[in-house]
């Protein structure tokens, strides 16, 4: 779990960076990686969705709903509203 | 079984019978000699050898029955056969009549067999011919369906061409429409400009690349001028060599289909609508089909513009954003939605507004943010069908097609929960912002009223604190 964190914390400065030096594509791309390849704990998820409402990149938003659409249905299958 | 056969026939037959004939015979002997010591039974007054008569007749047939019993009259002739002669006679007459009854039984049993033989072969027939119509009807109804499903988008994409008559509102409509039913990701408007075609509108691009903007006659074939050219729509099906890789727009970003729209009278190029990006299994015949559609509406509503030379003064190409519509749009549709909603064309429809306040207090940045969260999380909520559009910097309209008042405000409140939510997980500052909602159905007149005195309406959500 930690190693995960760890890796998530390295995801997160990781596409900062990539957004910091212009390069939006591949932060988009880093993004989608661990949004689709990678099972991610549910407060990854926001992090996930944070990070690409910052992404200037026009495809972030896809990527991120994918993500909030997992989150509700998360909720929803908890017996959350 | 019991009819004259063939000689072989004959053969097979007798080698069935007379083992089990002799077998009989000689088990009534053996009885006869141990119980009377007489081997034929003779003068007896209910003979053993009817039994063996009855057994042959209805188990092999008439000449099997006969033979038995002419067997058992040689055998009582050795006794006498004036002794026995109403036993012989009781013998021969049991042979013909309980054989021939056995023959009858036989034809009909056999006869019935043939018939249940055929009744099985046709009940096949009929399942296998039962299975062609199920699979020829499923057929007929997807392909109807599909029918249906098509008239209802050129009906909607008609509805929602033909009444414009800006034509920047158009060649927007039309953009949009390409996005929304053709479900292209990327798409895009050029204008003919002598023999160049110029970009108007873009959606979906990240950027607008300097070689995107013209594109003019070369050596190297382009899909678009090709389209314009021949006026008629071009795909990368057919001219795989013809697609321009444009490199700086995205990886790989081909132009897969380029359509003209011509003039309903003089057959002018007005313009060209390509779509660059398409999930793959919208790359088929009906997608082209409904960009021919498309192209044929927007001519149509293009030649009949007001200020056409609006849309030829146009200097810079503007790309959109996903999905959202300008206000004047907006407006346009909601107004264009209630008309068609008073003449009972269309189904009930509501509006859904949503606004942000004091987000101006929020650094740039964290603005920024809570706008595209907005974004987000109507974009997850909302059906591709519904309408939205950024009425101000700070609020949202969304035209929900085909819904009933209760189902908006379930909606709304819904909205209002993950408003609530998760803004503040995914944007901490954002704890002093309220949300202002608002939401309209019901009779056309009404949502009008509403829709210019929305600021009434508003329910207010404070964003929770993240915890």
């Amino acid at each position: 779990m930690d190693e995960h964190r760890a890796s998530t914390s390295q995801l997160i400065e990781e596409v900062r960076q990539l957004e910091a030096d212009g390069k939006s594509e591949e932060a988009l791309e880093r993004l989608r990686y661990w949004a689709e390849e990678v099972p991610v704990e549910p407060d990854v998820r926001h992090q996930l969705i944070r990070l690409c409402l910052g992404s200037a990149h026009p495809g972030a938003l896809k990527v991120a709903a994918r993500q909030l659409s997992l989150v509700l249905l998360e909720r929803r299958l908890a017996g959350v509203r | 079984m019991s009819l004259p056969d063939t000689q072989n026939n004959l053969l097979l037959r007798a080698q069935r019978f007379l083992p089990s004939l002799l077998m009989g015979y000689l088990l009534v002997a053996v009885l006869g000699w141990l119980w009377r010591g007489d081997p034929v039974f003779s003068g007896a007054r209910l003979h053993p050898y009817l039994v063996l008569v009855l057994w042959a007749a209805i188990r092999y047939g008439s000449w099997e029955g006969i033979v038995t019993a002419l067997t058992g009259v040689a055998l009582l002739a050795l006794r006498g056969l004036t002794a026995n002669s109403e036993t012989a006679f009781l013998l021969m007459a049991t042979a013909l009549f309980t054989g021939l009854m056995a023959d009858a039984n036989l034809k009909r049993t056999r006869r019935l067999r043939l018939q249940l033989a055929r009744l099985g072969a046709e009940v096949l027939e009929l399942r296998e011919d039962g299975e062609v119509l199920r699979a020829s009807n499923v057929d007929l109804l997807t392909r109807l369906e599909e029918k249906d499903t098509g008239l209802t988008v050129i009906h909607q994409v008609s509805a929602r061409l033909l009444a414009l008559t800006d034509p920047q509102e158009i060649v927007s409509a039309l953009v949009q429409v390409t996005h929304e039913f053709a479900g292209a990701e990327r798409c895009s408007f050029y204008r003919r400009e002598g023999a160049n075609l110029r970009l108007v509108l873009a959606h979906g691009w990240p950027n607008v690349p300097s070689e995107a903007r013209v594109l003019r006659p070369s050596s190297e074939p382009d899909l678009l001028l090709l389209a314009a050219e021949r006026m008629s729509v071009q795909t990368v099906r057919d001219y795989p060599m013809a697609a321009r890789l444009e490199p700086e727009l995205a990886p790989a970003m081909l132009r897969l289909l380029a359509v003209p729209l011509l003039h309903p009278n003089s057959n002018e190029v007005l313009g060209v609508l390509s779509i660059e990006s398409l999930p793959f299994v919208r790359f088929n015949t009906a997608t082209v089909q409904l960009m021919l559609a498309i192209a044929e509406l927007g001519a149509k509503s293009l030649a009949q513009a007001r200020q056409p030379e609006i849309l030829a003064a146009a200097p810079t190409p503007l790309v959109e954003t996903d999905g959202l519509l300008s206000a004047n749009l907006f407006h346009t549709r909601l107004r264009r939605e209630a008309l068609a909603r008073q003449r009972g064309a269309v189904p009930p429809f509501c509006v859904l507004w949503l606004a942000c306040d004091n987000l101006s207090r929020l650094a740039a940045d964290s603005q920024r943010m809570v706008i595209r969260a907005v974004e987000l999380i109507m974009l997850v909520n909302l059906r591709p069908a519904d309408a939205r559009a950024q009425l101000e910097p700070e609020a949202f309209g969304v035209l929900l097609n085909d819904t009933e008042l209760a189902t908006a405000e379930t909606l709304a409140t819904d909205l209002a929960w993950q408003l609530q939510e998760l803004i503040p997980l995914w944007v901490p500052a954002a704890t002093e912002l309220r949300i202002q909602l608002g939401w309209a159905g019901g009779e056309p007149d009404t949502i009008l009223d509403r829709a210019k005195e929305r600021s009434k309406l508003w329910t207010s959500i404070a964003l929770a604190p993240a915890s």
